[in-house]
């Protein structure tokens, strides 16, 4: 079953990451959820996405719906409904117009609607959908939940190497995908996060720390993170390792490269130039959950203030201000 | 998905109401017709027991 318009999905049920190219479920006649694949961290679309993970998944959904079917799995209650047309910008800008509703118009669309009610926290409800490497934890491809390699918090928990993460706060876990739910869902004031691993044939539960921006991810490459204002009035690329080294911009510091002018803005007005480096914005050069000046704009002001950047052009340091608008055009 | 080997899930598997087929050109994968009316899939996977296999693309 191929959905490839939103439009009449119940986006209640079907809740997933609306920035991937794929999202997958397996569920029954009754709509009841047995497991998601899908899913994609900043390295790739298909980081997770393979022959063997798509074989596991299926396998493991032919063997939850046999349980089902004999009365042996006891599955969670079905969420509330809501519809893509429930956020007026999506009914406006698609649904009105005849177009398909696409997964990140709902991204979008949740974005605006929060911040037209006053209730979007920037610094909070952007990060979305977190990446269980934050936590050490590096995954097995070919399952999604087999552990390959651990460091930092996930170390100091007692995760090893092999272990098949089965659970997250007692919520089964059976894909890559499943998993990045489950983080999704852990609450913004949540210290710590329990996991239930098969170790050895044997159960084992692990507590793991969560540091405090363990949720950050590259997130302006996410639709819904440019629907949030003000626009940071350039476009910029961030500055690869090599680039960092060759400009002197420190690891973890602000640093990117302006790209394009697709309008004319203030930034523009005011003299910033194509290829013109960007490494501070109002006396801050870095931000423990991005090195992108301009989604630090977005997330740290608002529309109608007026911003300072610092600039390398060649060998200078220029300086310049403008004022931010909601949006480019 | 672009660049995926595409590959045919055997029919043992027995789980898809439309299988589901990573390819550049998905009509052409597998030999499987993908069905796209939600209600229709609902029906079938309740008539014949079987388990769906949705994808948003």
């Amino acid at each position: 079953m191929r959905i490839t318009d939103l439009t009449v999905v119940d986006i209640g049920l079907f809740d997933f990451d609306a920035d991937v190219t794929l999202y997958c479920f397996v569920l029954n006649a009754d709509e009841q959820v047995y497991l998601r694949y899908g899913g994609r961290d900043d390295t790739s679309p298909d980081a997770y996405l393979n022959e063997k993970s798509l074989h596991a998944a299926l396998e493991k959904g032919l063997d939850l719906h046999g349980k089902w079917k004999a009365g042996e799995l006891k599955l969670p209650a079905r969420p509330a409904a809501k519809k893509p047309a429930d956020y007026p910008s999506v009914k406006s800008e698609v649904i009105d117009r005849k177009q398909c509703v696409h997964c990140h118009h709902t991204g979008s669309g949740k974005t605006k609607l929060a911040a037209s009610k006053g209730t979007l926290d920037k610094l909070k409800d952007l990060w979305v959908y977190p990446d269980a490497a934050n936590l050490g934890l590096e995954l097995d491809a070919d399952t999604g939940i087999t552990v390959a390699k651990v460091k930092g918090v996930a170390k100091e928990a007692g995760f090893k190497a092999k272990d098949e993460i089965v659970k997250v706060t007692g919520n089964a876990v059976y894909t890559w995908g499943d998993l990045q739910q489950r983080l999704h869902e852990v609450p913004h004031d949540a210290t710590s996060l329990k996991f239930t691993v098969r170790r050895k044939g044997a159960e084992t539960e692990l507590e793991v720390t969560l540091p405090e921006w363990w949720r950050a991810t590259r997130i302006e490459r996410r639709s819904f993170v440019h629907a949030a204002e003000p626009f940071p009035e350039f476009w910029g690329r961030e500055l690869t390792e090599d680039e960092r080294r060759k400009y002197g911009v420190k690891p973890g510091e602000f640093g990117a490269e302006v790209t394009k002018f697709w309008v004319k803005t203030n930034a523009q007005s005011a003299g910033v130039q194509v290829g013109d480096i960007i490494y501070e914005v109002d006396g801050t050069r870095s931000a423990p959950y991005t090195g992108h000046p301009a989604l630090w704009v977005r997330l740290n002001r608002k529309t109608g203030d007026t911003i300072k950047v610092k600039v390398l052009r060649g060998d200078k340091n220029l300086e310049f201000s403008f004022k931010l608008r909601a949006k480019a055009w | 998905m672009r660049g995926m080997p595409v590959f045919a899930l055997g029919c043992a598997l027995a789980l898809l109401l439309a299988v589901s087929a990573f390819s550049d050109e998905p009509a052409r994968a597998a030999g499987f017709a993908w069905e796209t009316d939600y209600a229709v899939a609902l029906q079938r996977a309740k008539d014949e027991g079987k388990p769906i296999f949705l994808e948003f693309r």
